[in-house]
């Protein structure tokens, strides 16, 4: 390897080590599950607060996956491989997000609206096979890659299954969920065998 | 000719050392990153890390930060900008390098 490859491979570290433990996973798998079981309980219990608490959650989820994830890797990943805060996202990527989220947030309520729920829930799929694959380019976490177009497959399955309407929406966070929860559990135990407990965690 | 090699080959030397090369190369991509980190990824041994984030330091490339979480004691890295500029010079100047030797090369 030459040392310009060496350098590139050096730079990108930070960024995958953010995912590299399954944490982020096991964080949105889990706030995906929660979000798919509310959306399966209102099939069956008709009250608005499981509505106003699903809404709640979909617009806390971005903030919600982050401080989880965060608090995970406090208390199981930095003690074992140390502590590493990445750069702050390039302006223009906020930039695209800050468009971006709104506009694919206005489709999905314009599908509801105009459309039926299979159209919303293709969308959601789509948002997140888009998110995450945005995330494997940025940290070349490669098991993001074959998350990303699972989204949308499951999806398609589900639209195609046509159970009902926001059983489909729930069928597909809690299954996504699952899926998520089991790629970061298999990433995390990988990365506990590769990095075990430090004995000292500090320094000269 | 012989001018223009010799400026390409005028590299910084608190950078030109694999083991700073390599921890300025690790903190160029984050905010902030704490001694295990970097002696994890950098494989150095606490002394030699300690030797060479003592060099950046006084080179003024690196500011450390000794602090706490809870109760375990904690040592912050940052790359300060003089240090992330000097860093983005060198790779500039390493690639001016590479591209120089393989146009001689053809």
């Amino acid at each position: 390897m030459s040392l310009t490859d060496e350098i590139d491979r050096l730079t990108k570290l930070p960024g995958r080590s953010w995912f590299a433990d399954g944490l982020g996973e096991l964080s949105a798998g889990g706030i995906f599950l929660v979000l798919g079981c509310l959306f399966i309980l209102q099939e069956t219990v008709e009250h608005p607060l499981l509505r106003i608490a699903s809404a709640a959650l979909i617009v806390a989820a971005p903030l919600l996956i982050r401080r989880l994830h965060e608090k995970l890797k406090e208390r199981l990943v930095y003690p074992r491989g140390g502590y590493v805060r990445q750069r702050a996202v390039a302006k223009g990527r906020r930039l695209g997000f800050m468009i971006l989220c709104p506009l694919i947030l206005l489709m999905v309520i314009v599908c509801y609206r105009v459309g039926s729920l299979d159209t919303t829930l293709l969308a959601a799929g789509l948002f997140t096979a888009l998110l995450l694959g945005s995330e494997a380019r940025r940290s070349g976490t490669s098991r993001l890659y074959l998350l990303a177009p699972l989204a949308v497959l499951l999806a398609i399955t589900i639209a195609i299954l046509q159970v009902d309407e926001l059983l489909n929406l729930g069928l597909f966070f809690a299954g996504y969920g699952l899926i998520m929860l089991a790629s970061g559990a298999y990433a995390l135990r990988a990365y506990w065998r590769a990095a075990p407990p430090q004995e000292s965690a500090e320094d000269a | 000719m012989g001018g223009d090699f010799a400026s390409l080959t005028d590299f910084d030397r608190i950078l030109h050392s694999p083991a700073r090369l390599t921890i300025v190369a690790l903190l160029s991509a984050a905010e902030e990153a704490d001694f295990v980190y970097l002696r994890n990824e950098s494989g150095l041994t606490k002394g030699n890390l300690s030797t060479h984030l003592a060099k950046l330091e006084k080179a003024g490339y690196v500011e450390i930060e000794k602090t706490y979480r809870g109760k375990i004691p904690l040592t912050l890295c940052r790359l300060t900008k003089p240090g992330l500029q000097a860093f983005r010079d060198y790779r500039q100047q390493l690639k001016r390098l590479v591209d120089e030797t393989e146009s001689i090369e053809e």
